[in-house]
């Protein structure tokens, strides 16, 4: 009587216990996928032209590249405050007004440290005099860009970021 | 393009990012096609998040990996057009740069649009190989002459070269006569031709002459300066204009003659040379001795005489002067004029 008690409570044991250790071993997993695409001038079979965005691999100074930034939440629960950051990258110059995001604050930095959103950011010029000038950080001198989720990103949750430069 | 917000507003500014930029020293490099060729422009995300526990987690993506094309250009500047002396060279500046972002080979031609006599055009470097030469100083000093090399000269991205195109109008061209000169440069992605205009400066000189009837006509100055008709016995005189075309070159070594007109005979020592259009004896100085005297200090000045057979010969302009038997032509300046007046009898 007392083994198949000692038995019995021992299987209950194991059928709680598994679950709650899977639920302790439980995270978020967010995966980022970029893609780099140019946009290309496309011929039909009309002889039409159109603009594409293709994935490339090459670019020339002056062509406009388009970075895609994918993010999936591949765990079990939900991540909370999602930060997304990306830095312009060098050799090229962001496009105003290209950052794209749903449900995402977009912000931007000069140094890659302080972010604000537009017009905010600002930088200082100080004069030989010694007096400063306050300036607006125009697109062309920012450095990163920062996403941040304005909601969780459940498990098996998408979604895609964006932005443009062009090539110096 | 920048935006400035006054200091009344930065009060209620809020400023998160906010650097120190120092304007001394800054300086602008420029890349006429950007970013090099062979650049690998990389990039990756990076995401940070937290779990229900407030655990970090941070998480990179993966890198893309755009790499810059070549991309070739050239560009050659325009200098502005001249004028010059026929029978010289004369020379334009020109600076060719390497607006490709990466190294090229750039090449250089020019041609003379003239048909014959063809107007001869060099490429000379401005290197400042040469006694007393300065490199790239936009002025072609004597010594420097080294040509253009013909294969070439290898430039890096945004290099800049300076070369000269040396024109040389030939001798006898008349005044007003211009050439296009055409100068290209070629590099791996084309060509960037520039079209220079040389206008052939040269003495235009041209005599008028004409007569009154000095024996019936009114005062001096009412003489209408036409041909007229005479009497036998009656005096003519003859007035030549003698001018250098306003734009043209300075004249050099004038020597004017003009033949015995028949059926008359020379008056002696009634000739005259000077600035005045007007009658003769009131306002040219008299001037028939063929002999030497003072060269002359202006345009409007000359020594003439007249031989037995009634042959005129004058010696025009600044620095002319004359002696028994022969003279020195002077010079007239863009715009000047002599007159040489005298006097016959009508046989």
């Amino acid at each position: 009587m007392n083994l198949k008690r000692s038995i019995a409570i021992s299987l209950l044991a194991i059928m709680v216990g598994i679950p709650a250790m899977a639920y302790a071993d439980a995270k978020p997993n967010i995966v980022l996928k970029l893609k780099v695409e140019k946009e290309m001038v496309v011929t039909d079979e009309e002889g039409k032209t159109r603009l594409e965005w293709q994935q490339t691999e090459d670019t020339n100074p002056g062509d406009m590249l388009k970075y895609s930034i994918q993010y999936t939440n591949e765990g079990d629960v939900e991540a909370k405050g999602v930060v997304i950051n990306d830095p312009i990258p060098r050799g090229t110059v962001y496009v105003a007004n290209s950052a794209t995001g749903q449900d995402a604050d977009i912000t931007f930095s000069m140094d890659g440290k302080a972010f604000q959103a537009p017009p905010m950011l600002t930088y200082k010029v100080r004069n030989q005099d010694g007096t400063e000038e306050e300036y607006v950080v125009t697109p062309d001198m920012y450095t990163h860009i920062r996403w941040i989720l304005t909601k969780p990103v459940a498990p098996g949750s998408t979604g895609t970021l964006g932005f443009k430069v062009k090539v110096k | 393009m920048k935006s400035f917000r006054s200091k009344s507003k930065q009060g209620i500014i809020l400023l998160m990012a906010s650097f120190l930029v120092c304007l001394l020293g800054v300086t602008t490099m420029v890349h006429a096609l950007g970013t090099p060729a062979g650049t690998d422009i990389d990039n990756q995300a990076t995401v940070n998040y937290q779990d229900a526990g407030l655990n970090n987690y941070v998480a990179n993506s993966n890198t893309v990996t755009t790499t810059v094309n070549a991309v070739y250009s050239v560009a050659l500047d325009s200098p502005v057009d001249k004028s010059w002396a026929a029978g010289s060279s004369d020379y334009y500046y020109y600076t060719v740069t390497n607006t490709s972002n990466t190294n090229d080979t750039i090449t250089m031609a020019a041609v003379s649009e003239a048909t014959l006599p063809d107007w001869a055009v060099s490429l000379v470097l401005d290197d400042g190989v040469g006694v007393g030469s300065i490199a790239g100083n936009g002025i072609k000093e004597p010594n420097e002459v080294t040509p253009y090399p013909g294969p070439g000269v290898s430039l890096g991205p945004d290099a800049t070269l300076g070369f000269f195109a040396v024109v040389t109008i030939p001798g006898g061209t008349a005044n007003g006569t211009t050439d296009d000169t055409i100068t290209t440069a070629t590099g791996t992605g084309g060509n960037d031709p520039d079209t220079v205009t040389s206008t052939a400066s040269a003495p235009a000189i041209t005599i008028v002459k004409s007569v009154i009837n000095a024996s019936v006509v009114g005062p001096a100055e009412t003489h209408p300066q036409v041909a007229t008709n005479a009497d036998p016995g009656q005096i003519l005189e003859y007035r030549l204009t003698v001018t250098n075309a306003a734009g043209a070159a300075a004249a050099v070594n004038i020597v004017l003659t003009d033949n015995n007109t028949p059926f008359t005979t020379y008056r002696t020592g009634e000739m005259w040379i000077g600035a005045d259009d007007d009658n003769a004896p009131l306002n040219t100085a008299q001037d028939d001795d063929d002999a030497g005297g003072v060269a002359c200090v202006a345009d409007a000045c000359g020594h003439g005489s007249v031989d037995g057979t009634g042959n005129v010969t004058a010696y025009l302009g600044t620095g002319s002067n004359e002696t028994g038997g022969g003279g020195t032509g002077g010079s007239l300046a863009p715009g000047s004029t002599v007159y040489i007046f005298f006097r016959v009898d009508v046989d």
